[in-house]
């Protein structure tokens, strides 16, 4: 009996102790082998990340294998996330208190409030900072402090298809030039919506009924920044956004948006614009270029049925009376720390590997994404080689002279978590009951202003 | 007399542990499973529900949760709507299972397996997998192979899962179609289980299909249809995947179930605390209908 019971103990031993390690790994790993010279210890930096672009996971490998020949030890364990999935994997990790030290995303205030981003302000030579573009470090900034290093600046458009656009006669190079107003885009939905031989509808504009993408690019061009502004005002309860909401409405109502909008996927969305049943897609990246482009090589291939088109790179229309915004933000690596604290060695490690993964040659990022370089290194590494056509490169750039910088960098981090919940708990379900015509703009409007009050107090 | 009776003690203890010892080896496996992947998070979920969570450092703020949640339109709403949800699904679900299974008992053996396989199909599939499918039929423009069907009789497409209206109908009718493997495996097994004689005895008395159903099979089969009840309740409270990949619980909070509330409230807004009291009032609404089921439906269940 004596035996079973020892064997009890023995179970229970184990299981405590195996309990007990979790999450220690990596500074059982550094304590085992310290030495006088904490910088050369050894030390594991867990990156998780996203296909950033097709080719980005083999590009990756090829940083990391660089980064472990400079840095002997310091091992580099990447996991490539889906996107589908990737989020919630992480918000998990994170609200459990063992995010990775590097993760794929745009620097978030929600991730701030849990206390384990990692501010990086301290290790930032003059040397990186100087190699950042003007405004570009900013955009991975919170209330002054650098919690991340952009690889790429995000740009939010409009997409049109080349030859649905020229054969109802719209000049999309001055769009592309001069910008457009949401009554000309009126007129020129008009002239792109029509019935197709085989019946179907050629709709002048598409978007998906699960994102708010589509309205806070038009309220961003009709001069709300966001929800709330940079002091924390809420903004969404005047007659523009009235006016919006109006703007939308009366494109559902004659027809040059799907009627079916408010069930219409991302996906489906895309695969309307595609196959040329709609003219115009919200929301579009100039990557839709290169997208576009390898789509083509895939139908001449005989890998994808279906029509090739000409991808062309639109701003987002802004009202008569506003002026012209670009939705734009930056994504790259943001810096984690664990609750159980792996060390001051370790943070170093982490912003070493971070900066490696963001460097000239990480520009290529920008390059396949036909976005704007974040770095002079960059720029400088892929001059000449851009892969994108010559009108997107400048529709991007002229595009990018309009950013709007996020509100959220430099809103407080509580007003930003109520911002963030406004929007999914009042404005999606609003802009779906928009869509499917069961409240009208002046509804919508009154409950925007009463759930404000509500909820973020004002 | 201490000196006696402790040796006694310690000689009894040692046989209990000689004849039982090795059971309790064998059961220490499951209940430390058990305490640490049950009770725990249950514990832990049942302090978050009282304080704000940070994972750094959480606040207790008592009662502050339940209280926000009950003033909360949208919780109410995902009350109604799992509630709703519940009702159409369960009951219809149980009838159209025993109709099924009632069928597939009467067929030859081959095809009793053939159609017990098939039914039971969806159970195996992933949620997702069966949610992608639904999508496409469920596909809003006229292409979309429900919209189709109508089309033959002359209707208009239906935006099935972007009205208010329909959205929730929508996940009722996926639910009708796809989850009945389970109940028609337990409903076979239990109608193989009731003996001929019972039948024999009522051909003697010329009674009726209908008086054979209602004194025979009905009676006999109600522990399965109770099990059905309870736990079709359950899961129906629980429904999340179908809310998630398809709707996301619009439009307009047409589809927001608590499940999918409790998910958006704390991998959305990071507010786990609220979510544990969410969740601990759906526990609750749990237990106290399957208490109700058990207290009204089991009375006369003949086991």
């Amino acid at each position: 009996m004596k035996k079973s019971l020892m064997l009890c103990m023995i179970l229970v031993l184990a299981l405590m102790t195996a309990c007990g390690n979790s999450g220690d790994g990596a500074s059982s790993g550094n304590s085992a082998s310290s030495s006088a010279d904490p910088s050369q210890d050894k030390d594991t930096i867990t990156v998780w990340t996203y296909p950033v672009h097709g080719t980005y996971e083999d590009e990756l490998k090829g940083l990391v294998s660089a980064f472990e020949a400079e840095h002997p030890n310091i091992t580099v364990k990447t996991e490539m996330l889906s996107w589908a999935e990737g989020p919630q994997k992480f918000d998990v990790a994170l609200n459990a208190g063992s995010p990775p030290d590097l993760y794929f995303h745009a620097v978030d205030g929600t991730y701030v409030n849990t206390g384990l981003a990692l501010d990086i302000s301290s290790y930032m030579t003059d040397e990186i900072k100087n190699d950042y573009l003007p405004g570009t470090l900013e955009l991975a900034q919170i209330g002054g402090k650098q919690y991340g290093l952009p690889l790429y600046q995000f740009e939010w458009g409009w997409g049109g298809n080349k030859r649905i656009l020229e054969e109802a006669g719209i000049d999309w190079k001055s769009i592309q030039e001069n910008g457009w107003t949401w009554s000309e885009f009126t007129e020129a939905a008009a002239k792109l919506t029509k019935k197709l031989p085989d019946g179907s509808t050629q709709y002048g504009l598409v978007t998906d009924g699960t994102s708010l993408d589509f309205i806070e690019m038009l309220t961003r061009n009709n001069g709300m920044p966001d929800v709330l502004d940079e002091k924390g005002e809420f903004q969404w309860g005047d007659e523009r956004i009235k006016e919006t909401l109006s703007f939308i409405r009366n494109l559902l109502d004659k027809g040059y948006m799907p009627k079916e909008t408010a069930a219409i996927a991302p996906a489906k969305r895309s695969d309307m614009f595609y196959a040329g049943q709609a003219a115009v897609i919200s929301k579009a990246i100039p990557y839709y270029d290169v997208m576009i482009k390898n789509r083509n090589k895939d139908i001449d291939a005989g890998k994808v049925t279906g029509e090739k088109i000409n991808f062309v790179l639109l701003p987002v229309p802004h009202n008569d009376d506003a002026s012209a915004k670009t939705t734009m933000g930056a994504e790259g690596y943001i810096a984690f720390k664990q609750k159980n604290d792996k060390g001051e060695q370790h943070a170093k490690n982490t912003f070493t590997v971070m900066e490696y993964l963001s460097n000239a040659k990480a520009g290529n990022a920008s390059n396949e994404l036909v976005l704007p370089f974040v770095r002079k290194s960059q720029a400088e590494m892929y001059a000449g080689k851009e892969l994108g056509t010559a009108e997107t490169i400048a529709a991007s750039q002229k595009m990018a002279a309009n950013i709007q910088i996020p509100v959220t960098l430099n809103l407080d981090t509580a007003d930003a978590a109520k911002m963030k919940q406004f929007k999914e708990q009042v404005v999606k379900p609003n802009i779906q009951a928009l869509y499917s015509g069961e409240k009208s703009p002046d509804t919508i409007a009154a409950d925007f202003i009463s759930k404000a009050g509500q909820m973020l107090g004002q | 007399m201490q000196r006696t009776i402790a040796p006694k003690r310690r000689r009894a203890a040692g046989r209990f542990w000689r004849e039982y010892g090795w059971a309790y080896l064998f059961i220490l496996a499951p209940v430390l499973l058990f305490l640490v992947f049950t009770l725990y998070p249950v514990i832990s979920a049942l302090i978050m529900s009282f304080q704000q969570y940070n994972i750094m450092q959480s606040t207790w703020v008592g009662l502050d949760n339940y209280e926000r949640l009950f003033k909360d339109d949208t919780f109410w709403k995902s009350v109604w709507n799992t509630v709703v949800f519940t009702v159409c699904t369960v009951p219809v679900n149980i009838i159209l299972t025993f109709v099924l299974a009632h069928f597939i008992y009467q067929m030859k053996t081959k095809w009793q397996t053939f159609f017990k396989a098939t039914m039971y199909l969806p159970a195996v599939a992933s949620g997702v997998t069966i949610s992608i499918v639904w999508l496409a039929i469920f596909d809003p423009t006229d292409v979309g192979l429900l919209n189709r069907f109508l089309g033959l009789f002359g209707l208009d497409p239906v935006i099935w899962l972007g009205q208010s209206k329909t959205a929730l109908f929508s996940l009722i009718l996926m639910n009708w179609l796809g989850s009945h493997g389970a109940g028609i495996i337990l409903y076979l097994a239990s109608m193989g289980g009731i003996p001929k004689s019972l039948y024999e005895a009522a051909d003697i008395d010329h009674a009726s299909g209908w008086t054979r159903f209602r004194a025979i099979t009905w009676p006999l089969l109600k522990p399965t249809t109770l099990y059905l009840l309870v736990t079709g309740v359950i899961t129906s409270f629980q429904v999340f995947i179908s809310v998630y990949m398809m709707t996301q619980g619009g439009p307009n909070f047409a589809t927001t179930t608590i499940a999918y509330l409790i998910y958006q409230t704390a991998f959305k807004f990071y507010e786990f605390g609220l979510a544990s009291a969410q969740s601990f009032v759906l526990a609750f609404l749990i237990i106290l209908v399957s208490v109700i089921q058990f207290k009204y439906f089991s009375s006369d269940v003949e086991y």
